[in-house]
């Protein structure tokens, strides 16, 4: 049997090769045999190992400061409060949960460097492959076309108006391109290349394109074409899910945390994953990024944790809260998490890490540095000592309370971990798909059917009662409750009308129950200060100069 | 032998013994940079960190072996980002990977390509480390410039078109490291 590289394998070997160019302790100035186009890209195998290249910066989706970031701060999903001395950075953090975008923001240049980072790989390959007379290369072509067209998606979801670049040799400063313009060009390059990917769900095609995962990247152009052209394409965005769902290989894992254990590679549900691994392809770093640094001695990290991302309460009351989430009642923490209170015990509250901590020995976790309690509960650590992630936030600035916050755990986390997880980050998945097909009924008026939908994704979530009834407002929630942390809310938001929400109160900070209205500039992030600077012929975001 | 000679050589034992036995400091071929250095403990290097990010002049990085950040502002060309974070054996530093690149690099802007910062990065390692760096052509990595003073050895390669790549790493641990992986992968002998 040809035997054919999982794309895992060559992410990291791709790691391995970082640091490993010159290993001997005995040193010679040696030119090695020279790798051209001529000898090398001649097997399925070689072409594969190409690929990694541009496969591999998927890899700054699971760290801090990049387009995962952006998104999840921006929704009323996560925050990161000041704790004292600890995560003010400057305010950019602030600035991402409260709205107030600034070009000069950091995190958006990252964001921009990791998109315009993966285009210019997927370019460079492409000009690459084309230069070959090889009939292989055609199909290699169309899954880097397929990868560039997911990088240009969320280029236009987040920034809007961008360059379209797709030479790779081309030497020419571009302009902006209208956001119109970036959908067109997505839309026609996956038009083209979906006839031409791979059906296969095995390790042949894992974390690779498929053309389900192209499927998906279509669906969600299309749900979302009102927000980014202003023409709702309800119907298209149905029928590409309806053909993920009637004729791919996917079908709903029994249990939603099997997604998200460190070994996800089983998972029925997941379309596009992109393989993290501790030690060769690392970069996902949730566990060090929500975890207090006490939680060390729980999981008998390799390293401590930097106790920073939060979730927002309303949003984990959204899982226990009966009104909103009906179902089985049991014993759940909310508010202060002094003792359990009843409220819905949703199956997917395993996305959370709430309540009392412990160390790996039983004992309890404590924070030597805790803040004096005062009697509002606000000013101080309601519980001393001992560390229970609460739901409540106390403030977003200037002193969150350090164990405030439940804790993102939709991953597993592994005892012993370093500070890499080697869970598979999953890019799109079925329950997605399911969602966004009844959400597109609904729109189109077929509410019935639409329900059977979502209920089919609450049937599997585990000890919730079926919604009688759809309403915009509790498909929102169900969405939400689904897809936590997986990069869809601020879209969901958007798309629902409800980004300018204010979601918590911002004691003490005097804000308006509305901080935007739909459509506002604030749907769109700001091209960031140093492209303008470094490129005139960029131009701004409108609402920004 | 009476009982005071005994005591004097005991005495003269304990010294010689004290003095091969106190941990000698950084030398200077063992630095990497802000007085990181190979075979630093892993708690140092979190306490200097904590230091140096009350001074402001680091920050949280992205993560995985950027977890750290530092920006240059004026040193090179245009303003440049710094990430690194160390590989830890037995709790000290074995290796130092450093990525370089500019902040406003966008695959249009060529002269904030890697392949130019690498010749800034370059000469900067020269007046720092010293200007002996030696040129080696790699196959797929291109040019990799690499020096090797003491246990200390650097390279020096771009990484893609966006980041410069530095990677520090102690030799002495390294060749342990190996010896230690050929011991255990030793084919068992087999007479048929």
């Amino acid at each position: 049997m040809k035997k054919i590289l999982n794309i895992k394998y060559v992410l990291i070997g791709l790691g391995l090769s970082c640091f490993t160019v010159i290993s001997c302790v005995d040193l010679e100035e040696e030119v090695f045999s020279q790798v051209t186009a001529d000898n090398f890209f001649q097997t399925d195998e070689e072409f594969i190992s190409a690929l990694g290249a541009a496969y591999s910066s998927l890899g700054g989706l699971g760290n801090h400061s990049g387009l995962w970031s952006i998104n999840e701060l921006a929704s009323d999903e996560i925050v990161i409060s000041t704790k004292g001395g600890d995560w003010f950075d400057g305010g950019v953090l602030l600035q991402l949960h409260q709205h107030e975008f600034l070009p000069d923001n950091p995190f958006f240049q990252n964001s921009w460097n990791f998109l315009f980072g993966g285009i210019n790989t997927c370019n460079r390959l492409i000009f690459s492959f084309e230069q070959l007379d090889n009939p292989n290369s055609a199909a290699f072509i169309g899954e880097l076309r397929a990868l560039r067209a997911l990088f240009y998606y969320w280029a236009l979801d987040a920034f809007g108006n961008v360059p379209l670049v797709t030479d790779f040799t081309s030497t020419e400063s571009p302009g902006t391109t209208p956001r119109q313009e970036v959908y067109n060009f997505v839309l026609s390059e996956l038009n083209e290349v979906i006839p031409l990917l791979p059906t296969a769900k095995d390790g042949t095609t894992y974390g690779r394109m498929t053309r389900w995962a192209a499927l998906t990247i279509r669906m969600k152009l299309y749900l979302n074409a009102e927000v980014y052209v202003g023409t709702p394409q309800w119907a298209l965005a149905a029928a590409d899910a309806e053909e993920i769902i009637n004729s791919g290989p996917y079908s709903l894992m029994p249990s939603y945390r099997d997604n998200f254990v460190i070994n996800n590679a089983g998972s029925t549900e997941n379309i596009f994953v992109y393989p993290y691994d501790k030690v060769f392809a690392g970069g996902f770093n949730w566990v060090m990024m929500t975890l207090h640094i006490a939680s060390q001695s729980t999981f008998n990290l390799t390293q401590q944790p930097w106790n920073g991302y939060q979730t927002v309460e309303e949003f984990y009351n959204s899982y226990v809260d009966p009104e909103i989430n009906p179902g089985v009642q049991g014993p759940v923490w909310k508010g202060l998490a002094l003792e359990q209170s009843e409220g819905t015990i949703d199956g997917r509250l395993s996305n959370f890490l709430v309540g009392p901590q412990f160390r790996a020995d039983g004992t309890r976790l404590e924070d030597p540095g805790v803040e004096p309690f005062d009697a509002t509960g606000r000013n101080g650590d309601p519980d001393g000592p001992p560390i229970t992630f609460m739901p409540y936030l106390n403030e977003i600035w200037p002193q969150g309370l350090r164990q405030a916050g439940a804790r993102i755990a939709k991953y597993e986390f592994e005892m012993g971990g370093t500070n890499n997880m080697s869970n598979d980050f999953v890019i799109f998945r079925l329950s997605d798909v399911i969602l966004s097909l009844a959400e597109a009924r609904f729109r189109l008026g077929n509410t019935a059917e639409a329900l059977a939908l979502v209920n089919q994704i609450r049937d599997r979530a585990g000890n919730l009662d079926p919604f009688t009834t759809l309403t915009e407002e509790n498909l929102l929630a169900e969405r939400g409750r689904e897809m936590y942390v997986e990069m869809t809310r601020r879209q969901d938001l958007i798309r629902f009308k409800k980004y300018g929400d204010a979601w918590w109160p911002f004691q003490g900070m005097n804000r308006p129950k509305r901080v935007h209205q739909p459509g506002s500039h604030l749907e769109l992030f700001p091209i960031p200060e140093p492209q303008l600077l470094a490129n005139p012929r960029l131009t701004q975001n409108p609402g920004y100069n | 032998m009476n009982k005071q000679k005994i005591n004097q050589w005991l005495g003269i034992l304990f010294i010689i013994v004290s003095c091969n036995t106190i941990e000698k400091g950084p030398s200077e071929s063992d630095q990497i940079f802000f007085d990181f250095y190979l075979g630093m403990k892993q708690k140092d290097f979190f306490d200097h960190c904590t230091e140096l990010n009350k001074q402001e002049i680091i920050t949280q990085g992205p993560g995985g072996t950027t977890s750290v950040e530092h920006r240059i502002k004026d040193k090179f060309s245009s303003e440049v980002s710094v990430r690194f974070f160390p590989t830890f054996i037995d709790y000290k530093i074995f290796e130092m990977p450093v990525t370089y690149s500019f902040i406003a690099w966008a695959p249009w802007n060529r002269q904030f390509w890697a392949e130019n910062l690498l010749e800034e990065v370059l000469e900067d390692y020269k007046k720092v480390y010293g200007d002996d760096f030696k040129l080696l052509n790699h196959p797929t990595q291109g040019k990799v410039y690499y020096k090797i003073d003491g246990i200390r050895r650097i390279n020096l390669f771009v990484k893609d078109e966006q980041f410069v790549q530095a990677v520090f790493t102690d030799l002495k641990v390294e060749k342990r490291l190996k010896e230690e992986f050929e011991q255990n992968n030793k084919p068992e002998y087999n007479p048929n």
